[in-house]
């Protein structure tokens, strides 16, 4: 049909999402998602059909819709994308774990969210709802090209929750949750720490602490991040901004930044394929278009390094293949995404951590976040306290934190030892309609001199 | 995917999966089918990527007495409906006890009528799409030469859903969409903004102005000061806006599944007042416009409008077939399915603020000290809708001083909760505005808390 270059994706995965409402399954769903995307390269432009039938004539049916609609596009196209051929590459790839979900009976499953939620339940305070939930994602991924590669690999993300809410004694709703994620087998769920017992535990006591917890004030202030926490600032912060198709687009504003300061020298940001096991990261060692993922240095010691490419974004920009060319699913085309985003530790403990704060914020937990294209972003908070003179004076209730990338990372005062990277199958990453993709973020806690806080006037 | 024969094709695979369900001697299931053909071009910053594809798939529940699986797979081929029949019947045989709650799956009802159906916008080609992109996207970019990148995108999707079950439910819902939105980005030296714009219809869309719009709604922000000040006070919502804000605030706390589950702060408040008097909010299902219409919900069930919030006072919540029973009601045709992966579960159709009287401009002319807030804000989706709590970025704020628009504001942080806010509304305008959130006009509430 006259395209220059041909991808085939075969996406053949199986999800399991297990639900306890109240004492009661609410869902045990499985569904199998099994489907074919066909990328073409068309004069520079990327045409992209998929088909969930995998018959000839479908699939020929797909490369027509595939090829149709990069070949009208081209007249519009004022950046062509075109990219260098590589060699053909043969690999095939699984991840190793102790109890891969798929030999482990749901029973076992179901177990551990009942153990979990009764937990929780026991251990809350005038609870009124608590909410378990397992999640599994797992199969395979095979991708070939024109140039004569056939890559396959496995993909394992599972992921254990538990949420509790309370009623306060002027009838108040509120929440907290724990649980663990990531590319690893259900043996995690027995190591100290991470169990469904500690989620349990947890959310309850968390809940029982919010009761009791204020408002977060609104206005700058200096600022403690958790972990956790710090992993959605690295990727609402920077992450997105050093997407390829956001700098080549010009929406970025950390176009043409590269080599120039972007943070103080305590700030670090990598983006990881395949990261340490010890962490709860997501396992990627290729790419959607069957790039080997790399370790890329985002931003060292506040200089901005490399932007997250895919095969055409790098050939464009001159940069260095990344392997962050990733699609949520078949009916997607792969377009530049994170993989495992995550702030480099530093040398404070927690306690010197929160001493050098002095008096601030320190934000724990999150619920996610969002970045824009002016370099403003957001990111939220779901527990913290009020910190004066290094110690914690009392709760605080949700709260978002914002602020532009232009000035927010030079502000980073320090960071502390202790590196956590985590993933999972619930939530995920979201751009250009495709969501939830599994990321892996992370970091130490980071110390701010400064931070905006959307709070409240008492 | 033909949506002509769509009727007969997708009620044929239902009619398999019924057969393969009748043959495993399983007596009470449940099938949906859907498929949706997606159409979208998009060019961000000259770089254009098209995506055209079918999208469909089944899934299937099986009860045995009050045990109940599910299972789905990609693709309405018989594999397919093999896959999700036996993995439903598997799942359900491991269950150990029983949802004692469950009463079986929705019964026949007749009703429920589709919104607008544009048949013409099948002929539009994929060229057409293609041409309509472009021209939003140079529309935007030669609007002003600060503009520095323009994302503009059109999507057309047609298709549909089917769902029957084993008390006698056999229904096909179709509808066809058309959509365009542009994201522009300017730049004036270091200073930095956006702009959005976006249509959704169920009709032709004229794209004309689009991508000026979206420009435009830049380049009136490069010349914003900071706030400088945390404070509370009155924020005027614009139709968009405000209905991204009442899509938040009514997703959870009228669903009957929160209500039921003891995660909803209206439950057990049913006829008393949360709102102001002004305040008559309903769930509309049948608003012939709006894309979110479709004739039956998820479950077969028809769509209904259903009466919210009358007059201030909680009037009624959301239900599917399952937690209508054990609330001991009746369904409101409100189960809802992200796709044919999920089982169904509860969800608002389009939430409709009844109209008031006067226009964004005159609420303006009267308003001492506030701030207009125009565009999408960020965060809206990470509030605690289970407490209320809210806190969100809005890029694109004004600062309204003695009647007028003094200056466009940096971003600022504005917090309050989503609940209460319906108490602290002063006004709600006449000037309504349907988008895939909600259909509102402009809302004004005094006591948020702004920051910037």
């Amino acid at each position: 049909m006259g395209a220059q270059f041909v991808e085939a994706r075969l996406d053949d995965l199986s999800l399991r999402t297990l639900i306890k409402e109240n004492e009661q399954i609410k869902e045990i769903n499985i569904v199998r998602r099994k489907g074919v995307g066909i990328t073409t390269y068309w004069d520079g432009v990327v045409g992209y059909s998929y088909s969930a039938r995998l018959k000839k004539d479908a699939l020929r049916e797909c490369v027509r819709r595939s090829v149709g609609i990069a070949r009208s596009s081209g007249k519009v196209a004022r950046l062509k994308m075109d990219f260098e051929r590589k060699a053909a590459r043969k690999a095939a790839l699984t991840l190793k774990c102790k109890k891969h979900p798929r030999d482990v009976p749901l029973e076992d499953k179901k177990e551990m969210v009942d153990i979990a939620t009764d937990t929780a339940k026991e251990k809350g305070e005038n609870v009124s709802s608590v909410l378990g939930l397992y999640g599994e994602l797992s199969g395979n991924k095979f991708i070939t090209n024109s140039d004569d590669s056939e890559i396959c690999w496995e993909t394992v993300v599972i992921d254990l929750a538990v949420s509790v809410t309370c009623k306060d004694g002027s009838g108040n709703l509120m929440d907290a949750a724990d649980g663990a994620g990531g590319s690893f087998g259900l043996e995690r769920f027995s190591k100290k720490g991470k169990t469904p017992e500690d989620f349990g535990n947890n959310a309850a006591e968390w809940a029982r602490e919010k009761m009791k917890a204020k408002k977060a004030p609104a206005g700058e202030f200096r600022a403690l991040c958790d972990n956790h926490l710090s992993g959605v600032l690295a990727h609402e912060s920077l992450g997105h901004l050093s997407e390829a198709d956001f700098i080549l687009s010009g929406e970025s504003p950390l176009k043409d930044k590269i080599g120039e300061r972007v943070g103080s020298e305590h700030v670090t940001i990598i983006d990881e394929g395949v990261v340490n096991k010890e962490m709860e990261g997501f396992f990627l060692p290729y790419d959607d278009q069957g790039t080997k993922t790399q370790k890329t240095l985002i931003l060292d010691k506040g200089i901005l390094e490399s932007y997250l490419h895919t095969r055409a974004t790098a050939s464009k920009l001159q940069g260095q293949l990344t392997g962050n060319a990733r699609a949520v699913n078949f009916t997607f085309t792969p377009i530049p995404r994170m993989k495992n985003t995550y702030f480099t530790p530093g040398d404070m403990t927690e306690e010197e951590a929160l001493e050098t704060l002095g008096t601030g914020i320190y934000a724990i937990r999150t619920a996610g976040g969002q970045a824009n294209a002016d370099g403003s972003f957001l990111f939220k908070a779901v527990r913290g306290y009020w910190v004066e003179n290094g110690e914690k004076k009392y709760p605080l209730k949700d709260v978002t934190l914002t602020g532009n990338i232009l000035n927010f990372l030079v502000n980073a005062e320090g960071a502390t030892e202790d590196l956590e990277i985590r993933s999972g199958y619930f939530g995920g990453c979201g751009k250009g309609g495709q969501w939830p993709l599994p990321v892996g973020l992370g970091g130490p806690k980071m110390l701010f001199s400064k931070v905006r806080f959307g709070g409240e006037m008492q | 995917m033909n949506f002509t024969t769509l009727k007969e094709d997708l009620l044929s695979v239902a009619e398999e999966a019924s057969r393969v369900a009748r043959k495993r001697r399983i007596s009470e299931y449940e099938i949906f089918v859907s498929s949706y053909s997606n159409s979208q071009v998009t060019i961000q910053g000259g770089m254009v990527n098209a995506n055209d594809g079918v999208s469909e798939g089944i899934g299937i529940r099986v009860a045995l007495g009050g045990k109940v699986g599910f299972a789905s797979a990609t693709g309405i081929g018989s594999d397919s409906v093999r896959f999700a029949a036996e993995e439903a019947l598997s799942v359900a045989r491991t269950l150990d006890e029983e949802d004692k709650r469950f009463y079986g799956f929705a019964p026949p009802r007749r009703g429920g009528k589709e919104g607008i159906t544009d048949k013409k916008m099948l002929n539009i080609t994929g060229e057409k799409l293609v041409s309509e992109t472009g021209q939003i996207f140079s529309c935007a970019m030669d609007y002003d030469r600060r503009v520095v990148s323009v994302t503009a995108d059109v999507t057309l999707n047609y298709g549909g859903f089917a769902v029957a079950n084993s008390n006698g439910v056999e229904r096909i819902t179709r509808s066809i969409a058309c959509g365009g939105s542009a994201e522009v980005t300017v730049l004036d030296g270091t200073r930095r903004k956006t702009g959005f714009d976006f249509i959704a219809e169920r009709r032709t869309p004229d794209f004309s102005g689009l991508g000026e719009r979206a420009a435009r709604n830049a380049v009136d922000m490069l010349s914003s000061e900071s706030l400088g000040d945390s404070e509370k006070m009155k924020t005027l919502w614009e139709p968009l806006t405000a209905a991204q804000f009442v899509d938040t605030a009514f997703s959870s706390s009228i669903n009957g599944r929160s209500v039921v589950e003891g995660r909803s702060a209206f439950a057990g408040k049913i006829g008393t007042e949360v709102g102001i008097k002004e305040l008559t909010v309903i769930d509309a299902g049948q608003m012939p416009e709006s894309v979110a219409t479709t004739s039956i919900d998820a479950e077969g069930t028809p769509r209904r409008d259903t009466k919210v919030i009358e007059d201030g006072i909680l009037k009624g919540f959301l239900f599917d077939n399952y937690y209508a029973k054990i609330y001991g009601t009746g369904s409101t045709g409100n189960a809802s399915r992200g796709s044919f992966t999920n089982p169904p579960t509860i969800s608002t159709t389009t939430i409709a603020i009844k109209t008031g009287e006067r226009k964004k401009e005159d609420i303006i002319a009267e308003t001492q000290r506030g701030i207009l807030i125009t565009g999408l804000v960020m965060g809206m989706g990470h509030s605690n809708l289970i407490s209320g709590d809210f806190s969100v970025v809005a890029p694109n704020p004004f600062l309204i001083e003695e009647g007028n628009i003094k200056h466009a504001l940096e971003p600022v942080t504005i917090a309050g909760n989503l609940y209460e806010s319906l108490k602290q509304l002063t006004e709600i305008g006449g000037d309504p505005l349907l988008t895939p959130f909600a259909y509102t006009p402009t809302l004004t509430f005094e006591g948020f808390t702004v920051s910037g």
